[in-house]
């Protein structure tokens, strides 16, 4: 599944202002949420399950990328979103380095076989470090979308 | 532990029950081993197995690669275990080499093969 086919483009943060974990994962569910893809009333749900998921072992995977995920029956598909931290922000991550671009993943709970392509297509994109400067780099909202769409069409 | 067979075929493992397959000699000091495990967690080999893989992997004196089909990734990198995307059934051939190979095998033949890592437990589906 490519990344371009879960990212909400409409819910991509281009600049986050929370300075914490948990500020950055409400602020990112906030903006599913915002962009009407998930329900207003799964929202605190999501966030909890993101938040109980980074309980168990940091997404943060190194490199300045942190992948929080999350099952949730409320949605139908995998949907996700994209937010860049110009500052960093601490993530408690694998190399202990601060976490400038967050990709968020929430699955149905009965596809793994998407989720793994979900997380095998942001690794293969991420690994580059070139693009996560450039992504880091970028200001807007339609600026990520088209890195995002341009590393996609060059893999 | 079995005797010497270079160059026999891989020896299955699907359920942990067979002993890894012997070791021979690459170089005065390299040990190379391999064992093909079945990926038995019902998510498959997502983020947290990938991150407890890489995190044992690097526990050791010893390259570790993951391989499935045609595609190769080193164990120590969670970001290259995502790349195997490997579902629940899916095939892989762990190949170690070095001081510590021996070691490594058995750490991640241990994690491949468990269908759950500690608190993964409601992922199964209920006994009975």
């Amino acid at each position: 599944m490519r990344t371009s086919e879960f990212v909400v483009r409409d819910a991509i943060i281009p600049g986050v202002a929370a300075a914490n974990k948990e500020a950055v994962i409400r602020e990112m569910v906030g903006s599913l949420r915002a962009a009407g893809s998930i329900k207003a009333a799964a929202e605190e749900e999501i966030v909890r399950a993101v938040l109980k998921r980074e309980q168990l072992g940091s997404t943060g995977i190194g490199r300045g990328v942190a992948i929080p995920h999350a099952k949730h029956p409320s949605v139908e598909k995998p949907i996700g979103t994209v937010a860049v931290a110009k500052a960093g922000v601490n993530f408690n991550s694998l190399d202990n380095e601060p976490v400038h671009i967050f990709v968020m993943l929430i699955s149905p709970q009965d596809r793994p076989s998407e989720h793994l392509r979900a997380l095998e297509n942001v690794s293969r994109i991420l690994r580059d470090d070139a693009f996560c400067r450039f992504l880091r780099q970028a200001s807007t909202r339609e600026e990520i979308w088209e890195l995002l769409t341009e590393a996609e069409s060059n893999k | 532990m079995a005797s010497k067979t270079n160059g026999d075929p891989i020896t299955p493992s699907w359920n942990g029950e067979t002993p890894p397959r012997p070791a021979f000699r690459a170089g005065a000091e390299e040990l190379v081993l391999h064992q093909r495990v079945v990926i038995q967690n019902p998510e498959g080999l997502h983020m947290r197995p990938a991150t407890a893989v890489a995190q044992a992997a690097k526990r050791f004196n010893a390259e570790a690669t993951l391989i499935r089909g045609d595609l190769r990734v080193n164990a120590r990198s969670a970001w290259d275990i995502l790349l195997l995307s490997a579902a629940q059934g899916a095939e892989i051939e762990i190949e170690v080499r070095g001081p510590e190979a021996d070691g490594a095998l058995a750490a991640l033949v241990d994690l491949l093969s468990t269908p759950t890592l500690p608190d993964e437990e409601r992922a199964l589906p209920p006994k009975g």
